[in-house]
């Protein structure tokens, strides 16, 4: 086992919140009523974040560098300055793959065993 | 201030939970998420998905903050801030405490929401009676300005003028409201409408944007001759025009005359008369045209004009008040006749509004309602109490060990508040969460009337005060005795072993008198109850004085329409033959008011052959002008002479019906058939002979006692409004649209309304005393379960707490029966006292309530044994279950389990 892979090892699995933050993150920067409709219209409804779990679901990521918060805005027009913005780290995408892949086996296992 | 600025004020004070570190760095961008959450709720599901969201975010703040505490503590070392540090080392011990023992949390949390939920709900309605104001921008600013010499503190339009042109230091603007019915009608149908006759600047001196089409032009509306226009309110838009996008510029026929509508009111705005909803505004000078008059501009005595005005700059009332004084000191100069000894006096807009409003109501509402849930809160704190007590004396070896240890009284006494400000805490968010849910509920005690209710009883920011103030009067009221109790544990009870000791110490009298104080509250809040339901049970029981069942009711106003009082009784003749003529119509006849209405006619009646000299009073009589077969037709009982016929018309001798209640006034045990009664007090006053007299029945209220009355016969004095009155051998509701349909065969231009059932207007009559009974039962009912969960509570604590003497008393040979009785009777003994305390109580409170409730007799005796056969009952059963299982106890387990 390499570094890099147990790096990403010990992030796995993840919560479902921090799966849905870092999808919602691999389509570009988003702020945080962005992740936060982006999330209730991916799982129609049934995750609702309030403000308080989402900036910790959102620090805690960041000090496990998952995320950073970013200088880079998205288009000038659709800007809103005093926003704080958050994009997914290659590490973060190197987990969410990992977990993805993990989830996989994990749903093939399930085929197999004719649940689904 | 609008909920969404209370809520997101209401996050920002709750971000302080969270470490100085999470909120320089997130703060801002939560409070922008928080808001954008809000808005789209709103957007989304309006009221209901605000308050939904802001509960799930409160609701998780507390763990998401300890989250970040807990974070930053492992992270960084501990520094400075001792007293911060400390509530939250309180906050969080006392939560895990609360969830580790779940049961007691949601019994306590249930209780208080119950407690505050039903004060909030009296509360808010006593705020949208009492406090909300205007919504129009500054609302404080507004002032009412009363005239001071009558009663009614209206001006005429004259001095409106003088008022308006020689305050403008004092004032930005002034206007002026005249409340009137119109008819409206587009087509066919017309419809009964209440407006306000106001003076051209009404809606800029209030602030308010049209919310379609503009609103009246000061420069050309106000001037004489110029054509006919109208405001028309949303809901009326709504309601008689289906929000017709293109109803600005068409034209309507207002009480018979045409007049463009120019404008739709914006739909928060329903007028500046207090509690009702105006459905439309004209310009004052349409007076002119209505009643084809308009010397009403120049007469001093047209006092009819209500004034509200809006204070300059920096300008007080006090300083308004100097200036209308210079002003009333002005024109008793220049009119001496007019203005002699008038003066006039600026209140703030809404205290100058209540000055002259319903009264019942602030009574009804204020004493009785609002008595009855302070005392439901009292005793839910109560049962928290006992329940803190318990739950002290449980945790006596703890609490010893920490003071051992060290901590001071003060400390402990702090942290066990804490614990009991969080029950509070989450007891009142959840109250003011249940009051809001039901705020549907009292809605339906509304009764239908032919004018809306402008009464908003929504939660706003001084509700939710309301709801926090509830939240710390219950921490302190249930956590005060606890706490001195719970930190004075002293070493010595650590020593004396686990919390297993006596509880007949002072903890147990402590919990006694706790209960015993909850069972006289919940006698008090019960013997209210009882005696509202079992007086309401009397009030149904008496004879209204007309059959309610099988008749209809429709109201007609000819001078709505324009129509005079000739007019009147040929149009009212024809309108009967046409409604008798229906099929399923068995009598039909018309009241110029009808008894139980919402309004009555109450002058003296005067004996025209005795002589009356200034001082001697006549009987306030309740008067009505009916016509024939009307007394046949509302089943009012003829008990001599005869009713009145087509014989009694303008050339036949004045006649008139009284009721026995009259008779027996004048003319005391003799026979008042063909006397004569006169209507003023000198010999020129007109007069009428008695040809019949009727059974008393109730006419201003079923709780009134009995009242004289006098009919006087349509066609001797003809009224333009009446009331129809159908008696019918089908389903009266069936017969609405066939007797609508057989006025516009008469006239299509005068308006209906009032249309409903005998039935429905006798409930209508009782529906204060039906709400007030509802709500006092359950408030009652509410006071009782906490009550009975408190007795039970203390009986079942102290049982456990015993369990081991009972063991060794059954080990040494005591009866199963003698140790029930011991049990049952020391847990009885609290629940007596609070009984006898109860009985004093309620004496008390019967005199109050004989006050507000006149014409029936409150059994004040039988309901306070009911309610303490109820009580005794109760205490029976909450104090049964743990007494069994207490001598079920298996001796040799009781000992030795420790």
């Amino acid at each position: 086992m390499t570094a890099a892979t147990s790096d990403v090892d010990q992030h796995l699995p993840l919560k479902p919140v921090d799966l849905m933050v870092l999808l919602t993150l691999s389509g570009g920067e988003r702020h945080g009523y962005g992740i936060v409709t982006d999330i209730a219209d991916e799982t129609e409804g049934r995750i609702r974040l309030v403000p308080g779990n989402l900036y910790s679901v959102l620090q805690r990521l960041e000090s496990v560098g998952l995320l950073v918060e970013t200088d880079r805005r998205p288009a000038p027009d659709l800007d809103d300055r005093r926003r704080r913005y958050y994009a997914i780290t290659t590490l973060g995408r190197r987990v969410l793959s990992a977990e993805a892949e993990r989830l996989r086996g994990l749903v093939s296992v399930a085929e197999s065993m004719g649940l689904i | 201030m609008d909920l969404d600025h209370v809520l997101l004020g209401v996050y920002r004070v709750l971000l302080l939970l969270y470490p100085e570190e999470t909120r320089s760095r997130c703060g801002r961008d939560m409070v922008e998420c928080f808001a954008d959450l809000l808005a789209a709720a709103r957007e989304g599901r309006g009221t209901a998905g605000l308050l939904d969201i802001a509960a799930r975010t409160y609701l998780e703040l507390p763990a998401s903050a300890w989250r970040a505490r807990r974070t930053r503590r492992k992270r960084t070392t501990r520094r400075g801030g001792v007293s911060v540090e400390t509530f939250w080392q309180d906050v969080s011990y006392g939560l895990r405490g609360l969830v580790k023992s779940p049961a007691f949390t949601a019994l306590a949390v249930l209780s208080l929401a119950l407690g505050v939920g039903a004060n909030t709900t009296m509360f808010s309605m006593a705020n949208g009676i009492i406090w909300r104001r205007l919504p129009v921008p500054e609302p404080d600013r507004l002032v009412r300005i009363l005239e001071v010499r009558d009663g009614s503190g209206r001006i005429s339009m004259a001095t409106f003028r003088d008022l308006t042109a020689q305050t403008t230091d004092v004032f930005d603007g002034t206007l002026t409201h005249v409340l009137n019915s119109f008819s409206v009608a587009s087509d066919e149908i017309s419809r009964l409408a209440h407006g306000e006759l106001v003076s051209e600047g009404y809606f800029d001196v209030l602030g308010i944007e049209p919310g379609h089409g503009r609103f009246f032009d000061v420069n050309t509306e106000g001037t004489a001759g110029a054509p006919l226009v109208v405001v028309l309110s949303h809901h009326l838009w709504k309601d008689a025009f289906g929000e017709d996008p293109g109803i600005v510029g068409s034209v309507v026929r207002l009480s018979g005359y045409p007049a463009t509508v120019i404008g739709v009111a914006p739909e928060s705005f329903q007028g500046t008369k207090y509690g009702l909803a105006m459905d439309l505004w004209v310009p004052i000078r349409t007076w002119a045209t209505l009643e084809g008059w308009d010397g009403f501009e120049e007469e001093r005595t047209w006092n009819n004009n209500l004034v509200i005005a809006r204070l300059a700059g920096s300008a007080t009332v006090d300083d308004a008040n100097a200036a209308l004084e210079v002003v009333a000191a002005r024109l008793q100069d220049e009119y001496p006749l007019d203005n002699r000894d008038v003066g006039y006096r600026a209140y703030p807009e809404r205290e100058g509004a209540i000055t002259r409003a319903v009264p019942i109501l602030l009574d009804l509402v204020g004493v009785v309602l609002l008595g009855a849930s302070g005392l439901v809160l009292l005793v839910a704190c109560g049962n928290v109490a006992s329940m803190l007590l318990a739950r002290a004396a449980s945790r006596e070896a703890e609490l010893g060990l920490r003071r051992a240890l060290g901590a001071g009284r003060g400390r402990l006494m702090r942290q066990m508040l804490t614990e009991t400000s969080i029950l509070a805490l989450l007891g009142s968010a959840a109250g003011a969460g249940l009051s809001y849910w039901l705020a549907p509920i009292r809605g339906r005690y509304l009764p239908s009337l032919p004018y809306r209710f402008a009464i908003d009883t929504a939660p706003d920011l001084r509700v939710l005060g309301f709801a926090a103030g509830a939240a710390v009067l219950a921490t302190f009221a249930a956590g005060t005795l606890p706490a001195l109790r719970g930190s004075g544990t002293g070493v010595g009870s650590l020593l004396r072993g686990s919390g297993t000791g006596s509880a007949s110490g002072g903890g147990g009298r402590l919990m006694g008198s706790v209960v015993a104080a909850m069972v006289a509250l919940s006698f008090g809040t019960l013997f209210t109850a009882s005696t509202f339901m079992s007086s309401m049970a009397e009030i149904r029981s008496l004879d209204p004085g007309f059959e309610t069942r099988n008749g209809l009711l429709a109201t007609v106003d000819l001078a709505l329409s324009g129509g005079t009082d000739e007019e009147a009784l040929p149009f009212l003749e024809e309108l009967i033959r046409e409604v008798e003529a229906l099929p399923g119509v068995q009598s039909a006849a018309t009241a110029f008011l009808l008894p139980l209405g919402d309004m009555s006619w109450i002058s003296p009646v005067y004996d025209a052959a005795r002589a009356y000299a200034e001082e001697d009073a006549a009987p306030g009589t309740w008067q009505s002008i009916v016509s024939t077969r009307y007394f046949r037709t509302a089943g009012t009982r003829l008990v001599a002479g005869r009713a009145f016929t087509r014989g009694d018309g303008p050339d036949g001798s004045p006649v008139a019906i009284v009721n026995q209640a009259l008779a027996e006034r004048l003319w005391p045990g003799e026979d008042p058939l063909g006397r004569r009664v006169r209507f003023g007090r000198t010999d020129d006053d007109p007069w009428a002979e008695v040809v019949g007299v009727v059974a008393t029945g109730r006419y201003t209220s079923m709780a009134e006692g009995p009242l004289p009355a006098l009919f006087r016969p349509l066609r001797q004095t003809p009224a333009t409004r009446a009331t129809l009155v159908v008696r019918t051998a089908v389903p009266p509701e069936t017969l609405a649209a066939p007797v609508r349909e057989a006025l516009a065969r008469i006239d299509s231009n005068v308006p209906m309304f009032d249309v409903k059932t005998l039935d429905q207007h006798y409930a209508a009559s009782l529906w204060l005393f039906r709400m007030a009974s509802d709500f006092a039962l359950a408030l009652g009912l509410l006071a009782l379960g906490l009550a009975t969960a408190g007795l039970y509570g203390i009986v079942s604590f102290s049982v456990g707490r015993r369990r081991r003497e009972m063991g060794i008393r059954l080990a040494m040979g005591a009866s199963t029966a003698s140790l029930l009785r011991t049990v049952l009777l020391r847990g009885l003994r609290p629940a007596g006292i609070g009984i006898a305390v109860g009985v004093g109580l309620s004496m008390a409170l019967a005199g109050a309530l004989r006050a507000l409730l006149v014409g029936v007799e409150p059994r004040t005796l039988e309901d306070a044994s009911a309610v303490a056969a109820a009580l005794v009952v109760i205490s029976l059963l909450a104090a049964a279950g743990p007494a069994l299982s207490a001598v079920r106890t298996d001796p040799v387990r009781a000992i030795t389990t420790e």
